[in-house]
């Protein structure tokens, strides 16, 4: 049952997006844009039944680009970018990534019958990763809109130039982060395994 | 270590900012924000590396073909706290999971314990080794793992299925004089009445026949037929050129089955066997009796894979270098060229009597190609070719034609007395 629900999860995700793009590409009323739109989605959901099909995880993320290209390129071109609805669609995506990838590890453990130990702790940590999944997908909600609002309100004025070169900072300071992350973690002291653990160098 | 699933975030959320100062659309620059918020969530938690020890339980460390196994895998955290781990019992590619699980996604403690265990099935005979155990404790959102291996192995004998050659009368021709349960052509000691003949002193009792003797008047002794045993030397072609099929159906495998079903049928006729593989290396075993031979004979036979480019015409001088000349040769081929007719040719040139046992290779080929007509006009033909050399090797030696689906007792049934013991 977990296993079934596990693996139907990510299409399931899938579905609704796909849904949700169809439904806002049928209200441009540009014709060119439509069909342009239309074929961004159709392509979408043929790399991502192809990618279903083959197993190929790149073939799915084309299909999840198409897709997004789809919905943001109805929302930025014609139908004008709404901030909660936006955010909440990105936030959607990200979650399919998160569900694929949790499907990918649990389903075929779920799939097999095990000792009511070994599932125990199965079960621990996929409530675990959903967990920290929706602890997430929260703050990936919440935040911008907060952020939104705290600007818009004159809190925090978001056209200064001050705050433009915080925000350019901010994110420089992220990605410099996340590019040196491996050479901190190889320069950090570790302790000596003990006997019979030999970690991969 | 990072996953791809980093760089498709990071450059969401670039896409995402550009397209935002380019459009000069606030709403859009912000939607940079949650791939970026994701990101923080998953470097918060980092994976640490792990540090395991593990130990593996097999249920038997020597088993059959398509028997059950048991392992149990137990492993304890001596690192730091793991919210997910996933982690691998690797297992041979030959072994079928049949139920539990050897791979399992777990939180571990530091100090905690984990144990799964799995029931696997090999299907392919051999030496295999169970291990090692690799680990990758990874971060709940897929944005960081980190890999060990915990080199914990376990080693396992996999027999081939043995045959049930218990109602087949094979026996060498010529005995040695080590006794056994084949009757010689000679008195001595045994079971099976041969003649009468006048008392000689120190006579057992029990042998005189009274009725003779009180018919005669004289003392008379009752004679046995001398029950012996002989040799048998099993040669094996293993060879590139006897492959044909598939990893687990293939004439090579199936001919390491009909050597193990003889050689144990010979060793508990209280006979001696030996063995020749011809492979990549000349493997043999030297005659000896009994089941500890049984077993060296099954440990080279587990290790049988195909190779090696060697003629197989020359097998009569490896026999006759090793082995005694009064020894019965079973020689087991596919006969996939006609060296086998010259190895059978020299052995008999040498003096000893040969048994061919040959594994049809044709309907395990058959079977590989999709079936149409040139296939079947191909297969006729090659049928003819086999059938020709079978008929040139049953005027110097006697030959058992199998096919690897049936029973190897029913075509050694099939070929009747002419093989049983004299």
């Amino acid at each position: 049952m977990i296993s079934r629900s596990l693996r139907i999860a990510p299409s399931a995700c899938f579905g609704i997006l796909a849904v949700w793009t169809a439904y806002d590409v049928v209200q441009v009323s540009s014709a060119a844009w439509a069909v342009g739109l239309l074929i961004l989605l159709t392509a979408a959901l043929i790399t991502h039944l192809l990618g279903n099909v083959f197993r190929g995880a790149r073939a799915r993320s084309f299909g999840l680009v198409f897709l997004g290209a789809a919905y943001y390129g109805a929302h930025v071109a014609v139908l004008g970018v709404q901030l909660v609805v936006a955010v909440a669609f990105l936030t959607l995506l990200i979650v399919y990534v998160e569900l694929r990838f949790l499907s990918d590890r649990f389903a075929p453990i779920y799939a097999r019958r095990l000792h009511p130990d070994a599932r125990r702790h199965v079960d621990g940590a996929l409530a675990r990763a959903m967990l920290r999944l929706l602890v997430a997908s929260v703050l990936a909600v919440f935040v911008p809109i907060f952020a939104a609002d705290l600007a818009l309100s004159g809190l925090v004025p978001l056209t200064s130039i001050l705050t433009a070169i915080f925000l350019a900072a901010g994110l420089v300071a992220v990605i410099a982060l996340l590019a040196l992350l491996p050479l901190f973690e190889r320069r950090a002291p570790r302790r000596a395994p003990p006997e019979g653990a030999h970690p991969k160098g | 270590m990072r996953t791809p699933l980093v760089m498709g975030f990071v450059a969401t959320s670039m896409a995402f900012l550009f397209l935002g100062v380019l459009l000069r659309s606030w709403q859009v620059l912000v939607l940079s924000l949650p791939p970026l918020l994701f990101l923080a969530v998953g470097t918060i938690a980092a994976p640490p590396r792990p540090l395991l020890t593990a130990q593996r339980v097999v249920s038997r460390d020597r088993l059959q073909v398509g028997s059950e196994l048991q392992i149990d895998l137990t492993l304890r955290n001596d690192g730091p706290n793991l919210d997910l781990l996933e982690v691998v019992d690797l297992l041979p590619p030959e072994f079928r999971l049949e139920s539990g699980t050897n791979q399992a996604v777990v939180p571990l403690a530091p100090g905690e314990t984990f144990a799964f265990s799995c029931i696997v099935r090999p299907a392919l005979k051999g030496e295999y080794s169970l291990g090692p155990v690799r680990a990758r404790a990874i971060d709940p959102l897929g944005l960081g793992a980190e890999d060990a291996t915990v080199p914990v192995t376990t080693r396992v004998l996999v027999a081939p299925p043995l045959e049930d050659m218990r109602h087949v009368r094979f026996a060498p021709r010529r005995t040695r004089p080590w006794f056994g349960q084949i009757p010689s052509k000679r008195p001595g000691l045994g079971s099976e009445f041969w003649a009468v003949r006048e008392y000689a002193s120190g006579d057992e009792l029990r042998r005189i026949n009274w009725k003779a003797t009180a018919r005669l008047d004289r003392p008379l002794t009752n004679e046995y037929v001398g029950e012996r045993s002989g040799d048998v030397v099993i040669v094996l072609d293993a060879r590139q050129e006897s492959f044909v099929g598939t990893r687990l159906d293939n004439p090579v495998e199936h001919g390491v089955r009909a050597a193990l079903g003889i050689a144990d049928h010979v060793l508990s006729a209280r006979n001696r066997a030996g063995l020749v593989v011809a492979r990549n290396v000349l493997d043999r075993v030297l005659p000896a009796f009994g089941r500890k031979q049984l077993f060296r004979i099954l440990e080279a036979l587990v290790r049988v894979g195909t190779g090696g480019q060697w003629p197989f015409s020359h097998v009569a001088r490896i026999v006759s270098r090793y082995f005694p000349t009064d020894a019965h040769v079973v020689l087991i081929s596919p006969l996939a060229d006609f060296t086998a007719l010259q190895a059978t040719i020299g052995l008999k040139a040498q003096g000893y009597d040969v048994l061919v046992v040959s594994p049809s290779p044709l309907d395990i080929q058959r079977a590989l190609v999709p079936k149409s007509d040139a296939q079947n006009l191909a297969y006729r033909i090659l049928r003819e070719e086999r059938a020709n050399l079978l008929l040139q090797l049953r005027r110097v030696s006697e030959v058992v034609d199998w096919d690897p689906r049936t029973p190897l007792a029913l075509p050694f049934r099939r070929l009747g007395r002419s093989i049983r013991a004299p």
